[in-house]
């Protein structure tokens, strides 16, 4: 009854943030357009295939080319990275971030780039843009760290030794739980859009998106809850088993999701800290199994061989 | 001799020479396996190909040679170096491995004077040679200089070395450029070999010993038997079995992707510097990230996901070949890059924790020679008698999907399997 409870709740968290949880798309073969009509915001993925910005379409938030092509002839307020692949501005491209464009650019004599050009070798700035994102609105940002911290605090009411378990490989294993959950993160994200694309797999490849938006929220409430407790302990508070424990869990969770979301506005260092925090949440989720059981490292002692 | 009395024999260390012999450890390793992929891998090939004009089948064949000579040679060295009791005997390892350096150094010195396949050929089996006795007696230097808690940590250091310098190293794929830019390597890096190896004193004296060491010797697999010797059981044989399959499944894809000029051109082989970059920076990431959890999850959690991360690469590029093979998407070779990476850092760590210092010789030369050479000869005779037959691309990539799958899924029951708690 708790797991369903529980299941339901995060559920809801996810429906609570109006901007999504992950604002991402990916183009990975055949043409996504955009059109005046059907202005987009967040991360563009191109992998494969084209992405087209119509003439007075808007884009708000980051395109980011690894394959493909990228014909934009429209506005863009954000960064423009290529990788790989093409970038084709048009007539009437006005991009007010930057652009840096390590494999072919084409761009019209009126195009407007407002931000810096950088093209070829000048990779690093390159990837200091691919972690930048466009930020969500801070009504977003509280309204998803309220809707986190209430899940925390009825996880750490009603789970409580799940949440132990999760709180536990947070911060006994933080190095192994990053180490997995970053590979879990980008391997996942592929997994995810590569199943998409095989058509038969969609469902499957949407279940996997709801387990992994499942684990992130879950992942997300395990560092903040440990945090609370943290900064409880630290404070000489007793927190006994029961609503003082959820509360400092909900306190420690709301500060950590409103910490992502400060961080979405700080440059390069702000990727990798939420980058860092939810890889580490996400690989303590999978270290226990969602707090399934505890974590225990194979050198440990009583190992099981 | 039981691991009680060795204990007790063994002195203590002061705390810098551990590390450096460690890092010892890594340097070589590192600058030896970025040889291996650089100069054995691609420019033999290249050498074979372009210089002598020779068909590609013809240069397989040679290096289909080499792969089987060293095998043997390793066996050979191995067991000889087990029975004669020289696995235990560090300076005698390190002395064997200064000796390849030099012998390694003087041939690839020697390269331009290749003029006939004969040579060709005569090269690859002097090679064979002394990198035949190279894999045990580096390998077997892990007992002596890296504990058994630095051995992810270690094995990772040299993959980062290895693969972040191999694609920023290498824009230009000609024996000529491997031949100049290792010379200038391997010449100081010889003599600082030998002068180590029989005038390095009181360094040697310390890390000779570590091996008695508990913390250095008994490999973190290796569980007392019930007459008391330390022995890792069935986990040596099915480690075999599944870095055997790691290394075809890796070397049968590659290997066909090697073919398939516009899969290089956008990736390894790319004129820009960005996509090389890219490569590198995925490997030395996932090469830290398989070495925390080689050591906090062990090598099959690691396994697990290397096949599943070969079944997911195959599957992308088979789609890619589906829709014309325009080989831009640079997330498949990044995460190519990253399987690569992980199971690299398994091969470095993983027959020292399978060993003591009685068997690590034998046990490195088994581990390398049957699971990385043998697998790599028969994938590469199989790759070639596919593409004699007419065998397209997208085939050829599902194929190595399906392998790739099929361990992942035997890997992923195993895991799941009931398992045994062993008392300490």
């Amino acid at each position: 009854m708790r797991r369903w409870l529980a299941t339901v709740l995060a559920l809801l968290a996810l429906t609570a943030c109006d901007d999504g949880v992950l604002e991402l798309a990916v183009v990975f073969g055949g043409t996504l357009e955009v059109g005046a009509a059907t202005p987009r915001d967040g991360v563009l993925l191109v992998l494969d295939g084209d992405l087209r910005l119509e003439p007075s379409a808007l884009l708000r938030g980051t395109v980011v080319v690894l394959g493909g092509r990228a014909v934009l002839d429209g506005r863009v307020v954000g960064d423009v990275i290529a990788l790989s692949g093409a970038v084709l501005l048009g007539e009437e491209a006005h991009l007010t971030g930057d652009l840096a464009v390590a494999g072919d650019l084409e761009r019209h004599p009126l195009a407007r780039v407002d931000g810096r050009v950088t093209l070829g070798s000048a990779v690093p700035e390159t990837f200091a843009g691919l972690l930048r994102a466009g930020p969500s609105s801070w009504r977003s940002v509280l309204g998803r760290a309220l809707w986190l911290a209430l899940l925390g605090a009825l996880a750490t009411r009603f789970a409580g030794r799940a949440v132990r378990r999760l709180v536990e490989a947070v911060r006994r294993h933080t190095l192994t739980a990053l180490a997995l959950g970053t590979l879990a993160l980008v391997v996942g994200l592929v997994l995810v859009v590569v199943m998409a694309f095989t058509v038969v797999l969609i469902p499957v490849s949407l279940l996997g998106l709801v387990l992994g938006l499942l684990a992130m929220l879950a992942g997300w409430s395990s560092v903040g809850i440990a945090l609370g407790a943290l900064v409880a302990r630290r404070l000489g508070a007793r927190t006994a088993p029961g609503w003082s424990q959820a509360m400092a869990a909900a306190l420690g969770v709301f500060a950590v999701a409103t910490l992502l979301g400060a961080m979405e506005r700080v440059p390069f260092v702000g990727g990798l800290v939420a980058l860092g925090v939810s890889a580490v949440g996400l690989g303590a989720v999978l270290l226990t199994g969602f707090g399934s059981r505890r974590f225990v490292p194979e050198d440990a002692p009583g190992e099981f061989a | 001799m039981t691991q009680q009395r060795l204990m007790s024999a063994a002195p203590e260390p002061g705390a810098l020479l551990p590390v450096m012999g460690a890092l010892l450890f890594v340097g070589m390793m590192g600058l030896g396996y970025y040889y291996n992929v650089t100069f054995v891998q691609i420019g033999l090939t290249d050498l074979g190909r372009r210089r002598l004009g020779l068909a590609a089948d013809e240069v397989a064949g040679v290096m289909a040679v080499l792969a089987l000579a060293t095998s043997a040679v390793a066996l050979a060295t191995g067991v000889w170096l087990r029975r004669s009791g020289g696995s235990r005997d560090m300076i005698l390892k390190l002395r064997l491995a200064a000796g390849v350096v030099v012998a390694q150094t003087l041939l690839t010195v020697a390269t331009p004077l290749i003029d006939s396949p004969q040579a060709y050929l005569g090269w690859v089996l002097l090679a064979s040679l002394a990198l035949g006795v190279g894999v045990p007696a580096t390998f077997g230097l892990t007992v002596d200089l890296v504990r058994v808690r630095w051995r992810g940590a270690a094995a990772a250091a040299i993959t980062a070395i290895a693969y972040v310098a191999a694609p920023l190293g290498t824009g230009d794929w000609t024996i000529e450029h491997f031949t100049r830019q290792l010379s200038w390597l391997m010449i100081p890096g010889a003599v600082a070999a030998v002068a180590l190896a029989w005038a390095g004193g009181p360094l040697l004296r310390v890390w000779s010993q570590q091996h008695a060491r508990p913390e250095y010797g008994q490999g973190r697999y290796v569980r007392p038997t019930r007459d008391g010797r330390p022995a890792p059981r069935g986990r040596l044989l099915l480690a075999l079995v599944l870095m055997f399959g790691v290394f075809f499944v890796d070397s049968f894809g590659f290997l066909r992707l090697l073919e398939t000029p516009v899969y290089m051109a956008n990736a390894w082989h790319a004129a820009e510097l960005g996509p090389r970059l890219a490569i590198a920076i995925a490997h030395a990431i996932a090469a830290l990230i398989g070495g925390v959890l080689y050591a906090k999850l062990g090598e099959r959690h690691l396994l697990i996901w290397v096949f599943g991360l070969f079944a997911l690469v195959h599957l992308m590029y088979g789609i890619d070949a589906r829709l014309g093979g325009s080989g831009q998407a640079l997330m498949t070779p990044l995460l190519y890059a990253v399987a690569v990476s992980l199971y690299t850092v398994v091969t470095f760590a993983l027959w020292a924790d399978l060993s003591t210092p009685d068997t690590i010789t034998v046990h490195a030369a088994l581990g390398v020679a049957l699971s990385a050479w043998t697998a790599t000869f028969l994938s590469t005779a199989l790759a070639l008698r596919w593409e004699a037959a007419g065998v397209s691309l997208r085939e050829h990539l599902a194929s190595v999907e399906a392998i790739a799958l099929v361990a992942f899924a035997g890997l992923l029951l195993l895991a799941l399997l009931p398992r045994r708690r062993v008392a300490r």
